[in-house]
């Protein structure tokens, strides 16, 4: 939020003020220049300086559900590479976004207008619209690469490339876990009663969790039109099972609350959202031991390397999240992919830069093989590894260090 | 036992929500006459306000770009402390969007008054967007939390004192409203202001006094719930739906009802989820979604003429209606203007003029209806989505080929919109606006939501249209869109468009507005009301319906998302302020007020508007909705985009023959006597 203190200000002394600050600010930035090249953890300037290189992006900051943090995420990590990593074989990569409202006829005309700009790819971002966009795309003859693959579409899609998943592995890695290290038998899942909550909360966790180990597994769907979950929670806790999952992306905080105001004492499973500062601080200390799967591994100099970008090329008060993290990891992934590509890309390079060799490596997450097996009739994501975290304190801590877990085996597809 | 009373006690959270948003509305219907869609919307941004002065001391400002909070404090504020300040914003707020928007609107048609309600909503839910973000937050509790123990159950206490706190309002209301003078000169004045204004009562500020008490309602209610909810910027507004449940439960009148029906609603929610649970043979699902519903069609099926039914002293202002001269040379000239535009635009232009063309055909839809039959319907994206989907399940499923796939889905949508359209035998007005808004609710809620129906996350697959062997779908390698798909969907359009003109035109048509001008003077001419209204919303269902289909077509995969519930809701604002009595109308809030249409997609393209897009569409809309209060394209008022194009094409006849004609007279004159506006005549409640 953009902020003023008290308006009434004598307007000569606002005037000297400012231009005291401007004399001190420019000084004081060039010493922080200085400084910052000298324990730069960007390492040293290298411009990207041909012609550039567009892909397009759609991101949902409009409508119910926005994720602004995506696409500051991936500015930031395009700026980092244009001016440090030579671009793409020296050609910069410059951004055409479109803004969605998370539904498939914003994005649909959204891609419309991306693909007149004539990109050379597009890059996923943060885009629940994608059944609009993709097929828009692909009559186009554009590869889809990376983001948030949030819909069966670009988990699929001939085009597409996804480096992790989410809301789908790591609901289905999250279970594995819930039944083989935390030794549930018991469990009963609270999901958001939406088409998207509907998929991981009737579709992916139940029969995962079954196949794991899990003997009885009940479902409680809360709908977006109510106020208090209470009687949702009380629901779920009635028999006391082992594990509480909540897949409940934006009222984590007030049902994690429920469960202790209401006496659970079991182990509870979450999802991404609810490690927001937040959903932890509204759960008032009920989000405390709560584990989560996710792709990215919030520590090493990469991870560094994303706070420092972010910090500094992001716009303030941007979310330090999955969702800024898949952001940045893509334009990071897809730079280092197509820098292997002689010549100018094409859609058919592009794929290939993806779908050859193996093993790849896969910023902040585990390494990728695009084969299309790394996850049941999901063809398009090459990475079905995750990190499982814990809430302790403020924020969310690797609950097994280097330790990746996966639903090979388990998870049968949707 | 025991269980079970903990459930009922677990629902008074959601039932005391419920109650104090049915409360706010109610009062505001009272004291205006207005349906206030935004009142969720108004109660979010009070509660980020407490939120953020407890949380932070920074006071935020409905505002964008330019600094949008106040800091007071480098900390958090005492809560008491930011209540107040919370609830006197509230105040402020209230006396500035009732001065800046309501009060010019006083005299408008109630539909002006919801247009300008869904503008203020759609502004403040982009204004929360923008400056709060929407991962959801919540705050601690206001209310003591001690657990209450009675025998086995134990219980959060804050739930019990949050009901205690909607029932003492809703008496202190009762009896400030029932034997105060103040409350007496409310109800002389939303009854007759005139009548009020000579026992000197002036209905304006009564009405203004009434309409802060209202938003400081709206306030309080943000501040309550917040602690038991999860606040961001979208939820607020879902929680209406089953508020105006309640609301038309109490007939928008008594408040003591209102408080009683949202407790029981939410205890009965939370009830229902208990049987679910208990008992494997009780239908699961969303049930507890649809109960607003059940309680809605309860309420009307036996409280139906205590409730504003027809025949009522309802004497509101209709919109004007025009009447079409030349439906045929009209249809020509937009099959070769349509053409040509097509031909002019390409890429992603020609694509979002398809787009327009879809909107207008769901757009025609509601001229039909609402500006012919004065039937207020809420539920005309439901119809389109049941078109839209059937299309999938007839293209692929039964082999259907176009244009008989085309036809058969607009059919589907026929018996749907019969059946919401059963309501409207009792009911009119607000109150069938309301129930059609439950049963677009419902529907989404179990039919859209059914991936079976239609195809979850992906979405349905739409098989493309061929013509004796002709290919019409959209794209063809990497020609796309199409002119030869634009140019079908155009026509399809123009016949849908025929078709409503014709209706006007004909005898279907003088006895359509006559069911509109006044029931009972109908139905003693010998017309079948009943039949009438359901003809109406048939066709109406099978306009909409095609419409949605074309977007099939159009996006070769269709999704729920595009047809839920408020979608309806902002259509029939937008088409309401174009003009919904004229199929003009519908071509202009297609083509420049769709938020997929040409205009925003140019301006999008040119100027990035972006995340913006909403707040501009709500600011338009409250702009549009006092400038033009008939419509932008009615003649009625003397100004607007319609008179100016009626002067300049009375300036080039006059050019070419050398005479002066006055057209825009003549297309006032064409509207038939019983359409004509009663102009300034006040409202009823």
């Amino acid at each position: 939020m953009k902020s003023f203190r008290m308006p009434i200000a004598a307007t000569a002394m606002v005037g000297v003020a400012a231009l005291a600050v401007a004399v001190g600010g420019a000084s004081a930035s060039t010493h922080a220049a200085a400084h910052a090249a000298a324990s730069s953890p960007f390492g040293a300037v290298h411009k990207a300086t041909g012609t550039p290189y567009t892909f397009g992006l759609i991101n949902d900051e409009t409508g119910q559900v926005t994720f602004p943090e995506a696409r500051q995420a991936e500015i930031a990590a395009a700026d980092y590479v244009n001016e440090y990593m030579d671009g793409i074989n020296g050609h910069p990569i410059k951004l055409a976004d479109c803004i969605g409202d998370g539904t498939a006829p914003t994005s649909a005309r959204c891609a419309s207008e991306l693909v007149a700009k004539k990109p050379l790819a597009i890059l996923g971002a943060a885009d629940s619209g994608t059944p609009g966009s993709e097929p828009v795309y692909e009559r186009a003859g554009l590869d889809y690469l990376g983001g948030i693959p949030f819909t069966p579409v670009e988990q699929n899609a001939k085009n597409s490339i996804q480096f992790w998943s989410v809301s789908l592995g790591d609901n289905a890695a999250a279970s594995v876990y819930a039944a083989k290290t935390l030794k549930a038998k018991t469990a009963v899942v609270l999901y958001f009663s939406n088409s998207q909550g509907e998929i991981a909360g009737l579709h992916i966790i139940p029969p995962v969790m079954k196949a794991a180990g899990v003997t009885t597994v009940d479902t409680i769907g809360i709908p977006p039109t109510t106020p208090d979950p209470s009687p949702e929670v009380a629901s779920a806790i009635a028999d006391h099972p082992d594990v509480v999952y909540v897949d409940i992306p934006n009222n984590c905080g007030v049902v994690l609350k429920d469960l202790k105001s209401l006496g659970y004492s079991g182990k509870i499973v979450g999802i991404d959202p609810c490690t927001s500062p937040q959903a932890i601080a509204s759960a008032a200390g009920a989000a405390q031991g709560m584990y989560i799967a996710s792709p990215f591994e919030r520590s090493g100099s990469q991870f560094d390397l994303f706070l420092a970008a972010m910090k500094k090329w992001a716009a303030p008060n941007t979310a330090i999240d999955s969702i800024a993290e898949a952001g940045f990891a893509t334009v990071m992934n897809v730079r280092a992919g197509l820098d292997t590509v002689k010549g100018k890309p094409t859609s058919a390079s592009i794929l290939k830069a993806f779908t050859t060799g193996s093993n790849h490596a896969n910023f902040m997450s585990h390494s990728y093989t695009c084969n299309g097996k790394a996850v049941a009739k999901a063809v398009s994501i090459c990475n079905d590894y995750y990190v499982i975290e814990q809430i302790k304190g403020t924020a969310p801590v690797i609950a097994n260090p280097n330790t990746w877990i996966t639903s090979k085996g388990y998870f049968k597809g949707l | 036992m025991s269980s079970y009373l903990l459930f009922l006690i677990l629902g008074l959270g959601s039932g005391a929500t419920f109650a104090i948003l049915g409360l706010g509305l109610v009062l505001k219907y009272r004291s205006g006459g207005v349906v206030d869609f935004a009142h969720g919307a108004v109660a979010m941004f009070i509660a980020y306000v407490f939120v953020n002065l407890r949380s932070q001391g920074v006071l935020p400002l409905p505002l964008i770009v330019v600094p949008d909070h106040i800091r007071i404090s480098s900390t958090g504020i005492d809560t008491t402390l930011a209540i107040v300040i919370s609830l006197v914003y509230a105040a402020l707020l209230g006396a500035v969007l009732y001065f800046l928007i309501y009060r010019p609107l006083r005299f408008a048609a109630p539909l002006t008054r919801i247009a300008a309600s869904v503008g203020v909503m759609l502004t403040f839910e982009a204004i929360g967007v923008l400056n709060f973000g929407t991962t959801s937050q919540t705050t601690p509790p206001i209310l003591p939390t001690t657990p209450i123990t009675i025998g086995s159950l134990t219980f959060p206490s804050d739930r019990i004192f949050f009901t205690g706190i909607v029932v003492v309002l809703a008496i202190a209301l009762w009896l400030i409203y029932r034997f105060t003078r103040f409350g007496l000169a409310t109800q002389a004045g939303a009854e007759n202001d005139r009548g009020a204004a000579l026992i000197g009562i002036s209905a304006n500020r009564v009405a203004a006094i009434n309409y802060v008490i209202a938003t400081v309602l709206a306030g309080a209610a943000g501040i309550l719930i917040a602690p038991v909810a999860n606040l961001d910027p979208t939820s607020y507004t879902l929680f209406i739906v089953p508020a105006l449940g309640v609301a038309l439960v109490g007939g928008f009148r008594s408040f003591w009802l209102v408080a009683l029906a949202g407790i029981l609603l939410g205890m009965g929610q939370s009830e229902i989820i208990k049987f679910q649970s208990q008992w494997t043979w009780f239908p699961h699902g969303d049930i507890p979604d649809a109960l607003p519903f059940i309680l809605i069609i309860l309420t009307m099926t036996t409280r139906a003429r205590s409730l504003l039914a027809r025949g009522e002293a309802m004497t509101q202002r209709n919109p004007s209606v025009a009447r079409p001269k030349n439906p045929m040379a009209s249809a020509a000239f937009c099959l070769i203007a349509g053409t040509l535009i097509m031909l002019l635009l390409q890429g992603s232009l020609r694509n979002a003029f398809i787009s327009s063309l879809t909107v207008v055909c769901i757009a025609l839809s509601l001229v039909l209806l609402t500006g012919y039959v004065g039937q207020v319907s809420l539920a005309q994206m439901t119809f389109a989505g049941v078109g839209g989907f059937m299309l999938g399940h007839i293209s692929h499923g039964w082999g259907l080929g176009f244009p008989f796939s085309l036809i058969l889905a607009g059919l589907c949508a026929v018996p749907v919109g019969i059946l919401v359209g059963l309501p409207a035998l009792r009911l009119r007005g607000v109150n069938l606006a309301v129930v059609t808004l439950g049963a677009a609710f419902t529907a989404d809620a179990l039919i859209f939501n059914s991936q079976g129906f239609a195809g979850g996350l992906v979405g349905l697959p739409i098989k493309p249209p061929h013509l004796l062997g002709i290919d019409l779908s959209i794209a063809e390698g990497h020609d796309y869109p199409r002119l030869i798909f634009g140019i079908m969907v155009l026509v399809v359009v123009i016949l849908m468009g025929l078709l409503v003109a014709r209706l006007r035109r004909g005898a279907a048509g003088r006895m359509l507005l006559a069911v509109r001008s006044n029931e009972r003077a109908a139905a003693s001419v010998g017309i079948n009301v009943p039949q009438a209204k359901l003809m109406a919303f048939g066709i109406a269902a099978f306009i909409a319906g095609i419409g949605g289909a074309l977007t099939g077509y159009q996006q070769g995969t269709l999704t729920a998302d595009g047809f839920a519930t408020f979608a309806s809701l902002g259509l029939l604002a937008v088409v309401y302020v174009a003009g919904i009595g004229r199929i003009s109308g519908a071509v202009f809030a297609g083509i420049m007020m769709s938020s997929i249409g040409l205009a925003v997609t140019f301006l999008d393209e040119r100027f990035g508007i972006g995340k913006y897009q909403t707040i501009v569409a709500g600011l338009a809309l409250i702009v549009t909705a006092i400038a033009n209060p008939d419509g932008v394209m009615s003649t009625t008022t003397g100004k607007g985009p319609a008179v100016l194009y009626f002067k300049l094409q009375d300036a080039v006849v006059a050019r070419i023959h050398g005479t002066v004609t006055t057209k825009t007279p003549a297309a006032e004159s064409e509207q038939p006597a019983e359409a004509r506006p009663a102009v300034e005549q006040p409202h009823h409640v």
